[in-house]
């Protein structure tokens, strides 16, 4: 079988500094694989432990780190798609990923739900569709047996089952197996692996495909809300007192 | 399964291993740095002093392209009292000039830069590998393992893991530390805009003071708090001995609170957003406390080896030097096919010729000189306040009389003699 792993490196969230005078990040920030990537990237791997085959594990934009990462893991070759303006946005991304899918043509693309940077959640969904493939998201947990996905997802009020058959892209949430570290052997391993370097020009995708929907606007920080009422440590009778007062100030008793 | 196997392990993607894989790297060394955190500098305390002359040795012109704060130009010494402070000063404009002497670095910046210049070199940088332990082989060191992460084979192991070195221990090298000899520090990151650093602590754009208290600083323990300026933050910390902490049951980060409230630095510090806090264990023992710095398939380095200079606040110096004279020690021995301890007991002449052992050597006696006179660092900044104040206060008194005063003060407080016992018992332990 032939999985596809997709990962996207973000700044480290435990390092993300903003300067609200500047409206920017703090530069220099260490960028690190996206969480919910590493999940989807272990799944792939313990699919591949289970039936065999191979894991690619593919990235738009500046990647090194990342794509050695998951080498390191155990993917078994990366491919880096790099070019001015990438990743871009979410359907920039979406559709250099699709067009490169549409070529190495997986049975099961795994991705992250989500990055920790932009958080759309729409590159997964986005790929799916532009592949015309069936989509699951929000995935806890999965089995695969006779050629099926068995596959639990987590929904707003609870749990939903689905049966899904490849090809099929699934993304990933962190309640999935912790991904692994690599090992040594892995680490010394991922020097010899293929790393694929594309331009999606090599993809037939001229500058027009690569227009983004979403402008950027910069960042602000949220509007301080103004602390609220806090009545403590005065006798009961009085609290309810000052409460009655503060609801009928505002008209709140009817 | 064969085991995987390279020329040299460095475990420890500090100044020192960072060092000693570039040095080796550019020889053409297969070298592999081990680092448990998440990327070089993750694990490291954010602000420090780096200094422009040792730090060439390894990559000349660095100041050029490398992720700097500010150019120190001044340096202020405090002698803190729970409200006064006495100053020494000392400013150039020549420190502000290329080639500089010692910049203000956030750590976690500058050891990924340094790291990068050893990747570019040609090394290995592995990170988020936790090592364990080392391999043996024939009572030699013949690689190290890393718990579930598996074994890594190697000529030579650089045990470069820091303070309090575990690998050095599990090596038979060190034997585990006192708290008399490792300090515990508190450092707060803070930051205020650029433009503001440089009005209130009078310098010109890029270029930063640095300031080092002693006294009511740590409550009288031994240690010192500093302040450093960044660009738009500031590293302020307060660290003392780990002994004298536990002895008078204090708190670190409560020492740190008292003299950041202190009124000579909490102006310094008004307005500013905290923006990281951390806690990090430095060596002090210094030349006493030395493991043994080499044996069959390792040597150490750096903070693993207790190289700092408590007395002149050096640290990452004396470990960017070490690393680079292992490597070349390294080199030689590859050279010899030979590492066992003979051929590697060639670190131990090239550190004795650097300044790194000549310093540790030359200021051997002062912590216990300190450490035995707790009132230096009470009654003495007393003392000194105590007549300041009296000097400085116009009040009619006749200068006649004030100067007895301030004479029968310093007797009284500090006891006939003892400061000259004193003065001249350090200038002798210093310059012997």
């Amino acid at each position: 079988m032939k999985i596809a792993a997709l990962v996207k490196q973000v700044p480290d969230p435990n390092a993300v500094r903003f300067d609200p005078r500047l409206g920017e990040l703090v530069p220099g920030i260490q960028h690190v694989v996206n969480e919910y990537d590493l999940y989807a990237l272990e799944a792939a791997l313990r699919l591949r432990e289970q039936v065999g085959g191979e894991v690619v594990v593919a990235s738009v934009g500046p990647a090194r780190d990342a794509l050695n990462r998951g080498l390191a893991m155990g993917a078994d070759r990366a491919v880096a798609i790099e070019g001015e303006g990438l990743p871009g946005d979410a359907w920039v991304t979406a559709t250099v990923l699709a067009a490169w899918l549409r070529r190495e043509r997986p049975d099961v693309v795994w991705c992250g739900q989500e990055t920790s940077d932009s958080g759309t959640g729409s590159v997964g969904p986005a790929v799916a569709a532009l592949l015309e493939l069936p989509l699951v998201s929000n995935v806890v947990g999965w089995e695969f047996r006779d050629g099926r996905f068995e596959i639990e997802r987590e929904i707003e009020d609870g749990h939903q089952f689905q049966e899904v058959e490849p090809p099929v892209v699934l993304c990933a949430l962190s309640a999935l197996p912790q991904p692994r570290l690599p090992t040594l052997r892995g680490i010394m391993d991922a020097r010899r692996k293929p790393v694929e370097r594309l331009a999606p020009t090599e993809l037939d995708l001229g500058p027009d495909a690569l227009v983004p929907l979403v402008r950027w606007e910069g960042l602000r920080q949220p509007v301080a809300k103004a602390a609220g009422v806090v009545v403590q440590d005065v006798p009961p009778d009085e609290a309810v007192e000052r409460l009655l007062a503060f609801l009928e100030a505002r008209g709140l008793l009817g | 399964m064969s085991q995987e196997r390279v020329e040299v392990i460095v475990v420890g993607a500090g100044p020192a291993g960072v060092a000693a894989a570039l040095t080796l790297a550019r020889a053409g060394v297969e070298v592999v740095v081990l680092e448990r955190g998440a990327y070089p500098g993750a694990k490291n305390v954010m602000g420090g002093i780096l200094y422009r002359q040792p730090t060439e040795e390894l990559v000349p012109g660095f100041w050029r392209e490398a992720p700097l704060e500010r150019a120190i130009v001044e340096q202020r010494y405090l002698l803190l009292t729970e409200e006064d402070a006495i100053g020494l000063t000392y400013r150039t404009p020549a420190f502000g000039e290329p080639p500089y002497n010692a910049f203000s670095v956030l750590r976690a910046e500058w050891d990924r830069w340094f790291a990068q210049q050893a990747e570019a070199a040609g090394a290995l940088i592995a990170t988020e590998v936790t090592v364990e332990d080392v391999l043996w082989e024939d009572g030699r060191i013949v690689g190290v393992r890393a718990g579930e992460q598996g074994e890594l084979a190697a000529d030579v192991v650089v045990i470069a893991d820091g303070a309090n070195s575990l690998l050095a221990q599990k090596a038979g090298l060190a034997r585990d530390w006192r708290p008399e000899e490792q300090a515990l520090v508190a450092k707060e990151l803070w930051r205020l805009p650029a433009e503001e650093i440089e009005r209130r602590f009078n310098v010109p754009s890029g270029q930063g003071v640095a300031i080092e208290a002693f006294g009511a600083a740590t409550g009288g323990l031994l240690g010192y708090g500093f302040l450093y300026t960044n660009r738009d933050t500031l590293s302020i910390g307060t660290g003392a001995l780990l002994s004298e902490l536990i002895e008078h049951e204090v708190n670190v980060s409560d020492l740190l609170d008292r003299f950041k409230r202190h009124p000579a630095i909490a102006p310094l510090l008004d307005g500013a957003e905290l923006v990281e806090y951390s806690a990090h264990l430095i060596p002090e023992g210094g030349w006493r406390a030395l493991p043994t710095l080499f044996t069959d398939g390792a040597l150490v380095v750096g903070d693993a080896a207790g190289f700092v200079n408590p007395l002149s606040r050096e640290g990452s110096n004396f470990a960017m030097i070490s690393g680079k004279l292992a490597a070349e020690t390294i080199l030689e021995a590859r050279a010899l096919g030979d590492f066992s301890a003979h051929a590697l007991s060639r670190y131990w002449e090239k550190l004795e010729k650097s300044f790194v052992l000549q310093d540790l050597e030359t200021i051997r006696d002062v912590m216990p000189f300190v450490r035995a006179r707790p009132y230096l660092l009470r009654d003495y900044p007393a003392a000194f306040a105590h007549s300041l104040r009296h000097y400085l206060t116009v009040d009619s008194t006749p200068k006649a009389q004030k100067y007895r005063a301030i004479v029968e003060t310093l007797l009284a407080e500090l006891g006939p003699s003892r400061l000259l016992r004193d003065a001249a018992a350090l200038v002798f332990r210093l310059a012997r």
